[in-house]
């Protein structure tokens, strides 16, 4: 439903040896030339309806530049995308006007930074975050968007009667469960999730886990889970890509890549687990 | 009966780049047979090269080489050694299940949910699976007043009941067993056994890696003893 | 006025011309900011330079002008500017809504209905309506290019949220022709129906934010409103203005210190004194 190729994104001038002299094998992603940072090169990535694919990588490994880029926050350099819900899949998502990338963004993405800062606005209103995104799909009834709201905080587990508090009132893993209950208000097929548990105690990465299980498995949305550690993913994901210095070194079946690790840089990542 | 899993040559080297490159060998040369309703026990010492052929089987190693050829329902004969990650992961959840030594479950999840969650991701109905899960629970013998309680307190024994009736309750056609009867009392072996039986009536062909030589052989039509990395029958059980 | 140094209309020709230039692309793009090199005017910016530059560009001798301050004709700053249009011009001034050509206004909408043949210019002290829900400018231009209005949106929303209705009492956001979200000035929301379909070309000027835009006439201009929440105008009770007896027209509460009564009246001060006189014709 997904299909990305050769994606790709250097901060800087660049200067067409960038993607040659940098990378795993020479252990940077600054280009010695030009000095620009190649954060993520040619990058092949498919996702299926329904499905849960991770990325992991240490940081500065260039995974939440690629969830960026997915999700229109950054410009790539060069590469395409598909996604079934648009144009049937045969147009470029990058290559469409900024009203097109709204929409898409709007009607078929979903995302959930690490930083709540980032996806809410801390002095709207809870239900005011999650209006944000129905009134982006033409809601335009306050009764319906009010009901929408408070479906989704009960299945994100919220407690509906703090609807109409600022998210900045709210706990970490609130504010992540705000996060989610916004991302899933149009019903995307596509769900973008980045280091959602980091900087969570333990028992609330926990309940968000689950959360995140609960959706996948009752509303068959497929994933996108970017995080830098392995225990996420090995709880989450059925396929895993490893990424280091802007590349994929790595992919495979989650439970292979973490067994039986081939590149040398996925073995010392799993040596070096807790 | 027709085979359902035939394994020719199958190797699986290790190669470690944090110490030079070292090779270390798995298994090699490994061929056997399983047909519908059969169960091929294989034992053998700890670092014999058991599990690394169950993980093969399981594709959570990529063998080196060989072939593994299944007989699956959704796509005809396939070789899981060269089969796409999207088709072992459509097999995973249809047709092979695998028991794991150690119980691996979400964070905050009942033992019920745990079951109950093997049943749904394979498209059953909540209420169908809850009665189904219930059921394998009880014959299991996992004491009532434990279902609703996070496995990680459990014991070893009620974990390894638990994982087996994760596995075993939506009846996969190719069941691989790590130790399963490795933490259970004599008592509750019992039940295990009897679930086995009734899943070789069923047609479920089974591998399994023992240490207990005395519950393999009740269930087992045949034997293979690994050594180094290497498979040999040891004569019809 | 030859007399004088100055030019006519005390800005020079080229200027003249550089603002009505840009207000034909005002008018071609109803609802659209245009930016313009606001001048050095006599008087300081946020007084209604927008508006005056507005005025001087575009009046010519036979016009009739009216300025208003919150609807009356006599406060310090429309005397003033009247004035000071009158002076650089030597054009007729009114009070009579009904015989000037160009009315400059504050905040008001005239209670008489404005004709084909007039001008309304406002004088805006914040062009950009989305100010409301973002500090940047360039991402309020972003917002406009996309039409993306979800946090004006959302800050209604938020409104109705805490107040159980829309207390926006100013600078009511409105849509004009189906495109652009548009900042009406701070008129009260008595006057926002007002600038729909409406007979008159309304201007408004920002000089210190260096903005112009335009509502032709006959363009559709709707108040932003939930499907179950409308937009609506002041209540004042069933009231009516103590000096002329209106009940349509937009009051003031006035609050008599001596006696310590409280009562209305009309903000349009020209159009109560002709209603006064009986000189208003009533449907």
């Amino acid at each position: 439903m997904l299909s990305v190729r050769n994606l790709s994104k250097i901060y800087g001038s660049g200067c067409g040896l960038c993607l040659e002299l940098t990378g795993p094998g020479v252990g940077s992603n600054i280009c010695p030339k030009c000095h620009s940072i190649v954060a993520c090169a040619r990058i092949d990535l498919d996702v299926y309806p329904g499905e849960i694919v991770g990325i992991v990588g240490e940081s500065g490994s260039g995974k939440s530049t690629l969830i960026k880029l997915l999700h229109f926050d950054q410009e790539p350099t060069s590469g395409y995308a598909y996604v079934q819900g648009f144009e049937d899949g045969q147009v470029d998502m990058f290559a469409v006007s900024n009203q097109k990338k709204r929409w898409l963004r709007n009607h078929q993405l979903g995302i959930v930074y690490q930083n709540p800062n980032a996806g809410l606005n801390m002095e709207f209103s809870c239900g005011g975050n999650i209006a944000d995104k129905l009134i982006a799909a033409d809601w335009y009834n306050y009764t319906r968007i009010r009901s929408r709201a408070t479906e989704l905080m009960q299945k994100t587990e919220l407690p509906v009667q703090r609807m109409d508090e600022p998210p900045k009132r709210f706990s970490g893993g609130m504010q992540q469960r705000v996060q989610i209950a916004k991302a899933l208000a149009n019903n995307p097929p596509l769900l973008l999730l980045d280091e959602v548990t980091t900087g969570l105690d333990v028992s609330v990465q926990a309940q968000v886990l689950r959360l995140i299980r609960q959706i996948q498995s009752t509303l068959q949305i497929a994933m996108v889970v970017v995080s830098h550690d392995f225990a996420v993913i090995r709880m989450l994901t059925e396929r895993t890509l490893v990424m280091r210095n802007g590349r994929v070194v790595e992919s495979g079946l989650t439970d292979q890549v973490m067994e039986d690790p081939h590149h040398p840089y996925t073995q010392l990542l799993i040596n070096s687990m807790l | 009966m027709s085979a359902i899993l035939q394994v020719k040559d199958l190797s699986k080297v290790f190669v470690l780049h944090s110490v030079e490159g070292k090779r270390i060998v798995g298994c090699q040369q490994v061929g056997f047979t399983v047909r519908a309703g059969e169960f091929v026990g294989i034992t053998g010492n700890s670092g014999g090269g058991k599990t690394t052929i169950l993980k093969c089987l399981y594709r959570t190693y990529l063998p080196s080489s060989g072939k593994i050829l299944f007989d699956s329902a959704l796509f005809g004969k396939i070789d899981l050694v060269n089969s796409t990650e999207r088709d072992i992961i459509a097999i995973r959840k249809h047709e092979i299940s695998y028991v794991a030594q150690f119980l691996q479950v979400l964070p905050q999840m009942t033992a019920l949910e745990v079951v109950v969650e093997a049943l749904t991701e394979r498209g059953l109905s909540y209420e169908h699976s809850h009665i189904q899960a219930s059921s394998i629970l009880r014959h299991f013998q996992l004491p009532g007043n434990l279902w609703d309680i996070l496995p990680h307190t459990f014991s070893g024994g009620e974990k390894l009941r638990l994982n087996l009736a994760r596995a075993m309750v939506w009846r996969p056609r190719l069941l691989l067993l790590d130790e399963p009867t490795a933490s259970l009392d004599e008592q509750s072996k019992m039940p295990v056994r009897d679930m086995i039986k009734d899943l070789k009536e069923a047609g479920t062909a089974m591998v399994g890696v023992f240490h207990d030589l005395s519950f393999m052989k009740d269930v087992v039509d045949r034997h293979f003893q690994m050594h180094q990395g290497q498979l040999r029958e040891a004569g019809i059980a | 006025m030859t007399s004088y140094s100055y030019n006519y209309g005390f800005l020079d020709e080229q200027t003249k011309k550089e603002i009505r230039r840009k207000l034909l692309q005002a008018v071609a793009i109803p609802g659209y900011q245009v930016p313009y090199g606001s001048r050095e005017m006599p008087i300081a910016r946020g007084w209604g330079t927008g508006g005056l530059q507005i005025t001087l560009s575009i009046i010519g001798k036979q016009d009739t002008l009216k300025v208003i301050d919150q609807g009356c004709d006599f406060s310090v700053n429309a005397c003033n500017l009247r004035n000071f249009i009158a002076a650089t011009t030597g054009n007729t001034v009114t009070t009579d809504t009904a015989e000037a050509s160009i009315v400059q206004t504050r905040h008001r909408i005239p209670e008489e209905a404005m004709r084909e043949d007039q001008i309304l210019v406002f004088q805006v002290p914040y062009p950009e309506i989305l100010r409301w829900v973002e500090p940047s400018e360039r991402e309020t231009r972003r917002m406009h290019a996309e039409r993306d209005y979800g946090k004006l949106w959302v800050f209604l929303y938020e409104d109705i949220v805490r107040w159980g209705e829309i207390t926006l009492s100013y600078r009511y956001p409105v849509l004009v022709n189906q495109r652009y979200a548009m900042d009406p000035s701070p008129i009260p929301r008595h006057d926002v129906p007002k600038l729909h379909q409406a007979e008159t070309l309304f201007l408004f000027g920002a000089g210190r934010e260096k903005r112009l835009y335009a509502v032709p006439p006959y363009t559709e201009v709707v108040p932003l409103q939930f499907e179950d929440y409308h937009f609506t105008i002041e209540n004042f009770g069933g009231q009516p203005c103590r000096s002329c007896g209106s009940t349509s027209s937009y009051l003031n509460e006035v609050y008599d210190g001596e006696t310590g009564e409280r009562y209305f009246s009309c903000s349009d001060t020209s159009h109560c004194a002709k209603n006064s006189r009986g000189a208003i014709r009533h449907e």
